[in-house]
């Protein structure tokens, strides 16, 4: 396989996890359209060729099934190290746009002043970062991830007076853990895990976000 | 002269049985190129030897996977990179890969995937004992992850716990009893583990009250 090719293969699949995390996570994907999960592998290669291996075709636009107004972008930027000019140049975008929330998947690691950058647009504006490399896989298909669902706050409230507990004594899980990444969790958030059980079937059991 | 006697003078010679190509090979002495890379022609070599590895696996086996059927074969490594088996996703399945370096999984593919790799590991460990109940093992994988990370379970990080009894009943107990006296430590006696090192009904399930009648 030559590297054009592998590399196509690879952005292909980057492309197909990064649909399905929006999918997950309530925005609205089509699992069949050929413009979200339905596009083939080979539909993929044309398009991107047709671009000129364009990583700027790849900009996904996408709006919560909830909540039409609550919308996301996924740059996938050029550079290998992301310097400051273009998270700047990200911003501006998100804000003239009025955009809350976008995904930058990076080739590598960026720079130390583009990292400061993307630090100081929170809360207005959420950047998550993610690396080619973990999303080659989708990891919430594998078999020892159990099946996790973010609670919203009505729930989470719902759950801490069922139980009669503080959120901080739920068990925990880091901000920045594969999963919690991948639901896009802040802080103060809770997932539901129901785990499968040699003694009870099913096990479901919360934790809270923390980091 | 004969093809020895051309050898002899550094020539080799070839020719095709009907005469229509000549090889002819000339060895000279080094100095005759002027200087000679050690280098370059190493790199040269190297360049023409297809050689590839994988950081941090050292051996690998293709085994027969046990059940059979469809998944009849699988790769087996020493040594863990769950990078390089994630993008080889054409060759293997993905959402198979294991490891019992915990702390890889737990990484790669979160805290509960960390807990169930553990909970996985430990069964395998107690299964050569005999049947021990899952909820112990499940217990202590809950304990190890509680904090969303990866927590010893030993006497060294059981070390700030408030309970002198829990410790005592863990390891090391003349250790932590004669430290709790040189001290002067009490014990709140609200761990279960003291609870039951004393005799006493731990403060947990229906022990968290008791019932007064009225005669």
């Amino acid at each position: 396989m030559s590297s054009v090719e592998a590399e196509v293969t690879r952005l292909y699949r980057v492309r197909r996890t990064v649909l399905e995390m929006l999918r997950d996570r309530g925005y609205v994907i089509s699992d069949t359209s050929a413009d979200d999960l339905g596009m083939t592998a080979a539909e993929f290669e044309n398009n991107f060729t047709a671009s000129g291996y364009s990583r700027d075709s790849l900009t996904m636009f996408k709006q919560l099934r909830a909540n039409a107004g609550e919308q996301i972008y996924v740059f996938f930027p050029r550079d290998v190290k992301l310097g400051k000019a273009a998270v700047d140049e990200y911003k501006r975008r998100l804000t003239n746009e009025g955009v809350a929330r976008a995904i930058i998947v990076l080739q590598g690691p960026m720079t130390p002043s583009a990292n400061k950058a993307v630090g100081e647009m929170e809360p207005a504006v959420r950047l998550e970062l993610f690396l080619e490399n973990e999303l080659l896989i989708n990891i919430t298909k594998h078999v020892l991830v159990p099946q996790h669902e973010v609670l919203s706050d009505t729930e989470k409230a719902a759950l801490l007076a069922r139980y009669k507990l503080k959120d901080s004594q739920l068990p925990r899980v880091q901000k920045k853990d594969a999963v919690a990444r991948y639901y896009g969790l802040t802080a103060g958030q809770v997932m539901k895990i129901t785990r499968p059980s040699e003694t009870a079937g099913r096990y479901c059991t919360y934790r809270l976000c923390v980091g | 002269m004969t093809d020895d006697d051309l050898a002899g003078r550094g020539v080799s010679y070839d020719h095709s049985p009907a005469g229509a190509w000549v090889d002819v090979g000339l060895t000279l002495p080094a100095a005759a190129a002027g200087r000679v890379q050690v280098a370059d022609l190493a790199a040269a070599a190297a360049r023409a030897v297809d050689v590839r590895a994988v950081p941090g696996v050292t051996r690998v086996f293709v085994e027969e996977a046990p059940g059979g059927g469809d998944d009849a074969w699988q790769v087996t490594t020493q040594g863990c990179n769950l990078d390089a088996a994630r993008a080889a996703g054409d060759l293997v399945d993905v959402a198979r890969i294991e490891s019992n370096h915990i702390w890889a999984m737990l990484q790669a593919y979160g805290v509960e995937a960390g807990r169930a790799a553990l909970v996985r590991d430990l069964n395998a460990v107690f299964a050569s004992y005999g049947k021990v109940d899952p909820r112990h093992l499940g217990l202590i994988a809950d304990y190890m992850t509680h904090n969303g990370g990866y927590r010893a379970f030993n006497r060294i990080s059981m070390e700030g716990a408030p309970s002198e009894f829990q410790k005592m009943s863990f390891e090391t107990t003349t250790a932590v009893l004669t430290t709790a006296a040189i001290n002067g430590t009490s014990d709140h006696m609200t761990s279960p583990s003291a609870s039951i090192v004393m005799g006493e009904v731990p403060l947990v399930g229906t022990g968290t009250f008791e019932l007064m009648q009225s005669f």
